[in-house]
């Protein structure tokens, strides 16, 4: 409703740290260009970025469908790993006695580098995408299980004293009362897991497989493709920022009363 | 003659009594015990007995004796990683210290450098393992620069973080008594920065562990990542469960030291367990 007084400003301010970022990068990219064009560095060290450019459009198919099939992982392992998260969660902070034996256990389990598990789960699963869909939940459900407890916790004792006061169900004021008060943490939890997301795929493509971006770039490195492989790397970055930036545009819907901040 | 058991009973009933309260004080433990031992002794009796073979899932005691009888070379698997972790963990913290700091205090530094921030959280840095092997081959080099790598932005935002914070009456405070650096490093930038340092440091060390972890899974020749792999790659299973064991044992290790330290440090901020 408020265009706010010094929105011109404001925005006069961004357009300019905006282009100021876009020439810091332009001169990178040329300087990269031009530095590798005059010293006559090999394609198989450092390729300029017109090389990587014409490599990617060359090899677009292969690129594409790996990530394809990295994306795929991501997406359902972390689908996966955030309701189960989430539900193991709600059941440790309805249930006293798993509150205080299986949340200390996962805890404890939380500090353990959970990349360490890829090749026993490639043991369990095989080379398949269940060994990758597997790693991906793992490192998803810890950090969801963490936040969606704490923000189910740190609901303010009074609203919830307000809820029962009304003699309302237990339902309601989970529904209506500590569920949105721990939204801003679960979410959190849930950014932090598209984060690991995608490190859990790509970890277990490294470990063992025949398919999917980690396993394309192992290939393409060990018989020094080092363009195509730059090429690859872009597009995992550019997957993650649009995967990351879904889950921040969702966040931004959902909980939109604090815009404000 | 008739009195005797009543006393003798009366020791016992304080006894009980005692043991109950002592339940009631420590129900935390006593409660996670109920469930960790239990599930112990299911894995020690009960794979066998469902028909799980020692090659999917080694009982316990399997992975202890598989520890003790490859103990030479897993400490030294455990030493190389060790190793490793520490280097890439200390130069990451120390270039992300300095960075963070030159961010905080120089305004067109933070404009340039604050996307390749934001990219580097969100993207996995671990995609990069491949390329540092073509470059670097698999030496000490790229060994250490993984970890640096998983150290170093973190702790960049972080320190950036502590900097802004300061508080700007205090500056003014250290103005008006001029002063001089070392009193305002001292007594202002010092303590504030401080427990945001000791947070990076905490993040870093978990994340150091999996960047050399996962720099000896696409490198395999080293350490307790070769390990796992090995163990995976000969279906010895009980090698890579006593793998995860140690890799376990260094990130509680590192993680606790760097508590420690921490609540040496900042011994004024008083967070009492911040989850991980």
């Amino acid at each position: 409703v408020s265009a706010g007084i010094g929105a011109p400003e404001r925005l006069q301010r961004y357009a300019a740290a905006g282009f100021k970022r876009i020439a810091a990068f332009a001169l990178l990219f040329v300087g990269w260009e031009l530095g590798v064009r005059l010293s006559g560095i090999s394609q198989i060290v450092l390729p300029a970025p017109s090389d990587i450019w014409l490599s990617f459009v060359q090899s677009q198919e292969t690129i594409l469908a790996n990530t394809w099939i990295t994306l795929q992982e991501i997406v359902l392992g972390f689908l996966a790993g955030g309701l189960f998260g989430s539900l193991v969660a709600i059941g440790i902070f309805y249930v006293p006695y798993l509150r205080r034996s299986l949340y200390p256990l996962l805890v404890g389990l939380h500090t353990v580098p959970k990349i360490a598990f890829a090749p026993l789960i490639v043991l369990w699963f095989g080379s398949g995408i269940e060994s990758k869909l597997f790693l991906t939940l793992l490192l998803v459900f810890f950090p969801v299980l963490v936040n969606v407890f704490s923000g189910l916790k740190e609901t303010e004792e009074s609203k919830v004293m307000l809820a029962r006061s009304y003699d309302v169900s237990e339902w309601f004021t989970f529904w209506k009362v500590r569920l949105p008060s721990a939204l801003p943490l679960v979410f959190s939890g849930l950014k932090l897991g598209v984060v690991f997301a995608s490190i859990g795929a790509i970890v277990a493509e490294f470990v063992s497989a025949s398919e999917g971006v980690g396993a394309l770039l192992i290939n393409l490195t060990q018989y020094g493709r080092t363009a195509e492989a730059i090429a690859a790397v872009a597009v995992v970055v550019l997957m993650t920022l649009v995967l990351y930036g879904i889950v921040a545009y969702v966040e931004r819907r959902v909980l939109f009363w604090r815009l404000a901040t | 003659v008739s009195e005797q058991p009543a006393t003798a009973t009366r020791p016992a009933t304080p006894l009980i009594e005692q043991t109950r309260r002592y339940i009631a004080d420590h129900r935390g433990v006593v409660d996670l015990l109920s469930l960790l031992v239990p599930l112990l002794l299911l894995w020690q009796f009960g794979t066998r007995a469902l028909g799980i073979s020692a090659i999917v899932l080694p009982t316990p005691l399997a992975i202890l004796e598989s520890v003790y009888a490859n103990q030479g070379v897993l400490f030294e698997a455990t030493l190389k990683t060790s190793q490793y972790v520490l280097l890439g963990f200390a130069t990451g913290s120390v270039f992300g210290l300095v960075v963070g700091a030159a961010i905080a205090y120089s305004e067109t530094l933070e404009e340039f450098l604050n996307p390749v921030l934001v990219v580097t959280f969100i993207t996995p840095k671990i995609v990069l393992a491949p390329l540092l092997v073509l470059w670097f081959t698999a030496g000490p080099l790229y060994y250490t620069l993984m970890p640096f790598l998983f150290t170093f932005f973190p702790m960049i935002e972080n320190t950036a973080q502590g900097v802004r914070g300061i508080d700007q009456q205090m500056k003014d405070l250290t103005r008006l008594f001029q002063a001089n650096r070392w009193v305002r490093f001292r007594h202002v930038t010092a303590p504030h920065i401080l427990p945001y340092v000791m947070a990076g440091l905490k993040i870093g060390t978990l994340q150091a562990i999996s960047g050399v972890i996962v720099a000896e899974f696409v490198a395999p020749e080293q350490g307790l990542g070769f390990m796992l792999i090995l163990g995976q790659q000969f279906a010895r299973t009980e090698l890579t469960f006593a793998a995860i064991f140690l890799v376990a044992v260094i990130g509680v290790g590192f993680y606790k030291a760097v508590e420690l330290t921490e609540r040496r440090v900042v011994f004024w901020e008083t967070k009492a367990g911040d989850g991980l």
